[in-house]
């Protein structure tokens, strides 16, 4: 295709910009495009369990305990897993006979006390059950995989990549943990390299689609060797 | 609009994103860091300052073709990526567990007054809205013209 000049980008943007429908029921903003990138991420997590999951073990569940749900409800912000202020989906599986349930944007204690919040996580449902009846967030040892999702129109910067390894350092034991990006960066690539780190899958969005595969992939794997 | 000037067509985009409510004002603020981040100066070398190529080792204002490459990334990101995201999520969740519809929770303050009550909307009422085949069209080509640009800052 032949580089369109400027007159012709600047027709083309205009003809994009006046399409734009502004009657949306809810204001976008950095923390409801990062929820709504997790939210397809749990998508391909979920993907990746059902890949390793014991037979016709995967389902979805609420946390009202509703029969199966219809609408499936995410956090737009970071929440308690025992809250049931909405019904906030989430999912469950069973794998090598014990149950685990995934979950967007819960809290957890970190070994300092101090709470954070994963944008997606997996723990095992006993550990979830336990939070539920205590009503207290679970503890740095109880997640076995957390998830950082970042949507970003530009490059990932590096205080991303030092984010997470900090946010890591109050939850050692936990075995799977990555930084999901539709970006890239070299440095958070190469800062994240390095032993014990939380992984970075970068490109990952539906129009790259061996990405999506390769991370769905990966994550079953690492499901296989760590769960 | 001058026809010369690439800083002038950010700038006529800018004016017609702040006309476009609160949808816009966030786009623009979208472009606006974007265009603060800079362009990275990557470290090709491996021996130089005793580093690993790949590195970060600065930052500079775009060039020209950078900076449209800076817009078209940020109409691309919220007009075609992240609504494609949603749209895989929920075409999933529905095929394989009957899902009807995903809903996000948020401050009542941050919904329309028709679903301020229940705390929650559905997840693509946060996404721009384009249909108009036209349009659908110049955004194919804006990514097209965003993919020449990469690829060359590739090589």
């Amino acid at each position: 295709m032949p580089t369109p000049s400027l007159p012709q980008l600047k027709a083309l943007i205009d003809e994009v910009l006046n399409a734009i429908s502004t009657d949306t029921g809810a204001y976008l903003n950095r923390n409801t495009a990062d929820a709504a990138y997790a939210a397809y991420v749990f998508g391909l997590a979920l993907r990746a369990a059902e890949r390793v999951a014991d037979p016709n073990s995967v389902r979805l569940d609420s946390a009202k305990k509703s029969p199966p749900p219809k609408t499936f409800v995410i956090r737009g912000s970071p929440g308690a897993l025992h809250s049931t202020d909405q019904d906030y989906g989430y999912a469950v599986f069973k794998y090598d006979g014990r149950n685990y349930e995934i979950h967007l944007g819960v809290q957890y204690r970190g070994s300092s006390d101090v709470l954070h919040e994963f944008d997606i996580s997996i723990i095992p449902a006993q550990d979830a059950d336990e939070s539920r009846k205590k009503k207290r967030p679970p503890g740095p040892s109880k997640p076995c995989a957390v998830f950082e999702c970042k949507f970003y129109a530009h490059r990932l910067g590096i205080e991303i990549g030092r984010a997470i390894v900090g946010l890591k350092s109050d939850f050692t034991g936990v075995p799977i943990s990555r930084l999901v990006s539709n970006s890239e960066s070299d440095s958070v690539a190469l800062f994240l390299k390095k032993t014990n780190r939380p992984k970075l899958s970068k490109h990952i969005e539906p129009g790259n689609p061996d990405m999506e595969t390769e991370f769905v992939y990966a994550l079953a794997d690492e499901f296989r060797n760590s769960l | 609009m001058p026809d010369d000037s690439v800083r002038d067509l950010v700038r006529h985009v800018r004016a017609q994103l702040q006309r476009k409510g609160s949808l816009g004002g966030f786009l623009l603020s979208e472009l606006d860091n974007s265009i603060a981040q800079g362009v990275e100066e990557i470290l090709t070398d491996s021996d130089l300052f005793g580093s690993k190529a790949g590195q970060v080792i600065g930052r500079r204002i775009p060039n020209d073709l950078e900076l449209l490459a800076v817009l078209v990334n940020v109409l691309e990101a919220y007009l075609v990526v992240l609504p494609a995201t949603i749209r895989t999520l929920t075409a999933y969740l529905h095929d394989h567990y009957r899902i009807e519809s995903v809903e996000m929770t948020l401050d009542p303050s941050l919904l329309s007054a028709a679903v301020e009550e229940t705390g929650r909307a559905q997840i693509d009422a946060f996404l721009p809205v384009i249909k108009e085949e036209k349009a659908i069209r110049a955004l194919k080509k804006l990514h097209a013209f965003a993919e020449q640009v990469r690829g060359r800052n590739k090589e």
